[in-house]
């Protein structure tokens, strides 16, 4: 776990502060793994998930695991290339269903690992001495599935893919070059991270502004941002950040809709500063 | 002394006259304006709403069956609700509070479009409000 001492203000985790398994010593057995999670809530840098960095497990097995929930949908995933053991994202920050995700795992760790749930399908003969489970994936998917889940995510997944994954990067970083020239033609406005590569948030403060009630009235006005400190605090602590306000841009997002942003910001800013 | 439903209704019914988001969130706002500062003394861990995005702090004290609050917060916005709220609350029996709801933040329009987090730091407030009055006041 990052424990705040390894990032730089401009947003970048030094990931190379995590290369080698020796270098991280494990507080637990489940905290063991190495995750190389891409693009961290309040910043929105995009580290760049690589090879190597494998940890170890205190049981003796070594495991490199990603994480890429918040940048599924923004940017291009092999995991192949990768050679990542484990790989996980959600299913609704890619537009489909909530309560739904992927992990993906090689099939020999599938294989080692045992079930993590009981119920129908998942094994294979059951007496009163011993228990077989079924073959994968049926091991792992015990009693009645959650059958639209997978649907809504299969159909998510056939919507992301009808673009041109390089077309829909340059349109999102254009739209994101827009939107910090324009946020940061503002007076007083702190746009937080500056790192080389951003991935799709605008994260910001307004001098004497509190970002709640900038938030709340961006919200009356009918424009969705994030407030708060994002689920990050101790990284939030450590730059010693209160709370920000977060826009965030995807493939469904124009340039009208950064001016609408700006407009309701210049408004907010109008009820706020009297 | 009012009761907490008149007390509920006039807030709605100044909010009535104000047609756009801008100028009800002007009068929020200048309802916190309004209110006294807080002694900073009394901000204290204790007296901290948990559970809301904003730090709220509720100083409260019971003088003969009746509750007494002062408010403070470091959003405009909040401050503003909370001064509706020290308005309606202080002076009130204490069995009254413990019934209470907040119909008023429902009709005022304000909270219709604030998302589930942030809607919860109203809950937050009526719980601590309500956990200090089972607490601290008598009530036979």
């Amino acid at each position: 776990m990052a424990d705040g001492q390894d990032i730089e203000f401009h947003g970048l985790l030094h990931i190379d502060s995590y290369g080698q398994s020796t270098e991280i010593i494990p507080r637990n057995t489940r905290e063991g793994m190495l995750t190389q999670r891409n693009s961290p809530g309040p910043f929105g840098s995009i580290p760049g998930i690589r090879k190597g960095g494998a940890s170890r497990l205190g049981i003796g097995w070594s495991c490199k695991r990603g994480h890429a929930a918040q940048s599924i949908h923004h940017i291009e995933h092999d995991v192949r290339a990768l050679d990542a053991d484990f790989y996980a994202f959600s299913s609704h920050k890619m537009y489909g269903p909530t309560g739904i995700g992927v992990l993906y795992g090689k099939e020999s760790w599938l294989e080692k690992l045992p079930p993590y749930q009981s119920g129908g399908e998942m094994i294979d003969s059951v007496s009163l001495e011993h228990t077989t489970y079924n073959q994968l994936p049926f091991k792992f998917e015990a009693g009645t599935p959650h059958i639209e889940g997978p649907i809504g995510l299969s159909t998510a997944i056939d919507y992301l893919k009808e673009f041109d994954s390089l077309q829909l990067r340059a349109y999102e970083e254009d739209l994101l070059d827009y939107g910090v020239e324009r946020l940061t033609s503002i007076p007083g406005l702190t746009l937080y991270g500056n790192p080389k590569k951003r991935s799709s948030i605008l994260p910001f403060n307004i001098q004497g502004i509190q970002h709640y009630d900038l938030g709340s009235l961006l919200d009356a006005f009918g424009i969705a941002v994030r407030t708060g400190q994002h689920c990050t605090q101790p990284i939030m602590d450590r730059l010693g950040i209160p709370g920000n306000v977060r826009a965030s841009l995807a493939l469904y997002n124009s340039k009208a809709d950064i001016d609408a942003l700006i407009d309701g910001i210049m408004r907010a800013r109008k009820i706020l500063r009297k | 002394m009012k009761t907490i439903k008149e007390l509920q209704q006039e807030i709605i019914n100044d909010f009535s006259f104000l047609d756009s988001w801008d100028e009800k969130y002007t009068y929020l706002i200048e309802l916190g304006d309004s209110m006294p500062p807080m002694d900073p003394a009394n901000k204290t861990e204790a007296n901290l709403v948990k559970g809301c995005q904003s730090s709220v702090w509720f100083s409260l004290r019971c003088e003969d069956g009746r509750v007494y609050l002062e408010a403070d917060s470091d959003s405009l916005i909040v401050r503003g609700i909370t001064a509706i709220l020290t308005t309606i609350v202080s002076g009130q029996c204490a069995q009254d509070l413990l019934s209470m709801d907040v119909q008023f933040l429902d009709e005022i329009g304000l909270w219709k479009h604030l998302s589930l987090q942030r809607n919860n730091g109203v809950m937050a407030m009526l719980e601590h409000l309500k956990s200090f009055v089972s607490e601290h006041c008598n009530i036979a």
